[in-house]
């Protein structure tokens, strides 16, 4: 089972970076609104390619990659 | 990894701020007017090291009121040093609150790094 973690990094003078792990879909934005929110204010924003696999499209690719071996 | 956001920390609840001065060994912050060099300003106050002025957080906007003169009155390191504690102390707040767990952890460069594991 992946586990879901976010990780905080605050920069010497209090800015915060927020990453997620472990999540698909737009579950993980779900998961730190209410950080970000109680934190500040939005800077920017970076979505990988995780956030637009669904948890099914990513069991696929898991299942194929064992067929190929 | 799956999204990435950076923060510009506001300074809007009390509780963190109180946190963060108990961090950092300094008074617990005061609400009051606070007489600034030429100005007054009304929030929770806090007495920063070695400051000539108090900086005052005003928790609606999120908003520092302060005067230091460009680091005369006041280092600036001290101020950063508030901020990055309030940060934190926020984030284990907001997981605590959530049920969650939070590991602090800090780096070589002066950040501090947080791990909350999110209860599936």
């Amino acid at each position: 089972m992946v586990s879901r973690i976010i990780n905080v990094v605050i920069s010497p003078t209090g800015e915060s970076q927020i990453k997620t792990e472990g999540f698909t879909g737009p579950r993980c934005r779900e998961a730190t609104r209410d950080l970000e929110t109680a934190l500040g204010s939005l800077k920017d924003e970076t979505l990988t390619t995780e956030y637009h696999l669904s948890p099914v499209e990513q069991t696929s690719i898991a299942e194929r990659n064992d067929v190929v071996r | 990894m799956s999204h990435l956001v950076n923060i510009q920390t506001q300074v809007r609840d009390t509780a963190a701020i109180s946190a963060a001065c108990s961090r950092l060994n300094l008074n617990a912050p005061i609400h009051r007017t606070a007489q600034l060099f030429t100005s007054e300003a009304t929030g929770l106050a806090v007495e920063l090291r070695g400051w000539r002025f108090p900086v005052v957080c005003q928790i609606e906007t999120g908003e520092l009121k302060y005067d230091n003169f460009g680091g005369k009155w006041g280092d600036q390191i001290e101020l950063d040093r508030f901020l990055q504690a309030y940060a934190v102390e926020m984030v284990k707040l907001q997981a605590r609150r959530q049920g969650h767990t939070a590991i602090e952890q800090p780096l070589a460069d002066g950040s501090i790094r947080i791990q909350i594991a999110v209860a599936t």
